[in-house]
């Protein structure tokens, strides 16, 4: 749910449902975000009530946000959840509106005047900045922004040069955070087999000419509280590609993570094979600073308990992989009110899977179920009707976005699933049904 | 009358979308199937069952999902006599994992122990293959020997 696409005029509306009698006994309701946490309260809503009128908002003219955009590319298997919410759209009635940024194309204050219940779910796009000292001319990445450009969104927002190419992370790169999606950044920055997958071929070929010689990891906190998945560490350390060395492991260490990193406990051998990449975890070091010096970005950390000099990592790129933020995105603070709610990492923070924030879109539609029968929640609102005058013009409906899902299905080139388009314009083109020999 | 019940167990949903899949196959051939939450099913019923699907995912380090736990701690704390009972099997999978499919494979041993006995070979979905678990899933439900008379 981020993106700010420039307008365009789309002939199709999309297929309305019934229009909606004018005495109904069931609420009309808007989900702001198609991302995983919003089409599963949707879907918790369709089960509930299915002859509500759902609409889904999403900015841009593709659905599915994270798992979309941020699901690393090489996990299709994670992603097939889309095909769940696929039913929503092509079978449970529910009617996505593609295209529409609240805020923009429609005032918030119309949208809550003109449904009965308004489910905030825009996810967290921004990357949490890591708050220590960074001098200009230093190359800091986030691991969000660099996970969405390798999944061909639309607009990536990596370093460029003076020609607006995007340059590459190099041969050292030094990734803060130990949770899964600095998991997600070490492999796909050390694999060279994306077989079966759609990762962005000459995104990856530009900022990954060839793999890293060696990555650290710097993890503020101790191995046992990692926070990422044993599996994802297991799938990293099975890889071809990758040589595994440990810092920080002490005696008292314990759990899953620490099970399958002691046997690497030490400092990194010999690069004894060339085209693998060195990865080297360590745990316990707090960042302090980061600087520019002599053409690289230096981190210094240092663990709390060290009175000496902080250890320097010396590397071409620092990639921040510490959390999320709401970034610039929507929603105001001032999007509220007796019928807004609000789901999935927007509501509880950027914790949790995909399942898990499956669990929060069930209890926060719960809670929406339990305003409605307490008659907290009216049936009176005129629904997507009231708003669709002003927004036909540029809306991509589920069929639309199917010739655009079916283009880059078509395109995908030999080993890969699917190759996404990165032009909002040409999804645009493709979803109003012309212009499919360009990409084809 | 004698229907089948499908008992599923999900943590991101996609278990429950193969199951209704799966059931609605079922009907079309005429064999009626009612759908069940693992989590909202009370193992006592089993007694009163002649054959059950059983549809789960694995999670986290081979676990079971979240919402089918209290069926088998349940099951495991009352074992309950299932040696008239039958059953078939389809695990949802990612063998990107080492624990792919683990969480079927309990609930197979489980039902085996406490005597019940599986019907046709248990079905298996790779979610990295690529393909669509439901498809799968109804051709698996096809090799099923399911009675299709009321006994």
């Amino acid at each position: 749910m981020v993106g700010n696409p420039p307008p365009q005029h789309l002939r199709e509306t999309p297929p309305a449902r019934e229009a909606a009698t004018p005495s109904r006994a069931c609420p009309a309701i808007a989900v702001v975000g198609s991302g995983p946490a919003g089409c599963y309260a949707a879907q918790f809503l369709a089960k509930k009530w299915p002859d509500s009128e759902i609409t889904v908002f999403e900015s841009l003219p593709a659905p599915y946000g994270l798992i979309r955009y941020g699901v690393a590319a090489d996990h299709q298997g994670t992603k097939g959840v889309s095909r769940q919410f696929d039913r929503l759209f092509t079978r449970d009635g529910v009617r996505f509106a593609g295209n529409v940024t609240i805020g923009r194309d429609i005032a918030f204050d119309r949208l809550a005047e003109s449904f009965d219940i308004i489910v905030l779910a825009t996810g967290l796009p921004g990357d949490r900045g890591l708050a220590v000292p960074c001098e200009q001319g230093a190359r800091v990445v986030g691991a969000g922004a660099l996970l969405r450009a390798l999944n061909g969104f639309p607009q990536d927002v990596l370093p460029r040069d003076e020609e607006g190419r995007c340059v590459p992370l190099g041969r050292r790169v030094v990734v803060v955070g130990m949770g899964n999606v600095a998991l997600d950044v070490l492999r796909l920055l050390s694999k060279k087999d994306f077989t079966g997958s759609d990762i962005h071929d000459e995104l990856l070929g530009r900022i990954r000419p060839a793999p890293p010689e060696t990555i650290d990891v710097l993890a503020r906190s101790r191995a046992s509280q990692s926070k990422c998945d044993a599996a994802m560490l297991r799938e990293l350390i099975a890889l071809a590609d990758v040589d595994v060395a440990v810092s920080g492991l002490t005696g008292t260490d314990e759990g899953p993570v620490v099970d399958l990193l002691r046997e690497f406990a030490g400092p990194a051998g010999p690069q004894d094979v060339p085209g693998r990449t060195q990865v080297t975890f360590h745990f316990g070091l707090v960042p302090e600073s980061i600087t520019a010096r002599g053409g690289a970005t230096v981190l210094a950390a240092r663990r709390p308990d060290d009175g000496g000099p902080p250890a320097e990592f010396a590397a071409d790129t620092v990639v921040t992989a510490i959390g999320f933020t709401q970034g610039e995105a929507c929603p105001r603070q001032d999007w509220a009110g007796d019928h807004v709610y609000r789901v999935g990492w927007l509501r509880r923070g950027a914790r949790g899977t995909i399942a898990q924030n499956r669990k929060d879109a069930q209890a926060v539609v719960r809670s929406i179920v339990d305003d409605f029968e307490a008659g907290r929640i009216g049936t009176a609102g005129p629904g997507f009707r009231a708003v669709e005058g002003s927004l036909a013009e540029r809306v991509v409906g589920f069929p639309d976005w199917q010739r655009i899902d079916d283009v880059e299905r078509r395109a995908a080139p030999p080993g890969r699933c699917r190759r996404k388009i990165t032009e909002i314009e040409q999804m645009l083109a493709i979803a109003m049904g012309h212009n499919r020999k360009d990409v084809a | 009358m004698n229907t089948l019940t499908i008992l599923f167990g999900t943590e991101s949903g996609n278990a429950e979308m193969v199951a209704e899949d799966v059931a609605a196959a079922l009907a079309d051939n005429g064999i009626e199937a009612r759908v069940t939450g693992m989590e909202d099913y009370d193992v006592d019923e089993l007694g009163n069952e002649k054959l059950v699907v059983l549809i789960t995912s694995t999670y986290g380090e081979g676990e079971l999902p979240e919402s089918a736990a209290p069926f088998y701690e349940a099951l495991t704390k009352s074992e309950p006599d299932l040696s008239g009972l039958r059953f078939a099997a389809f695990g949802l999978g990612d063998s990107t994992y080492e624990t792919y499919n683990n969480g079927i494979a309990t609930l197979i041993a489980t039902f085996t122990d406490l005597g019940a006995s599986q019907l046709g070979e248990t079905g298996y979905h790779d979610a990295d293959s690529g393909l669509p678990a439901s498809d799968v899933a109804i051709e698996w439900a096809s090799t099923i020997p399911v009675p299709t008379a009321s006994v």
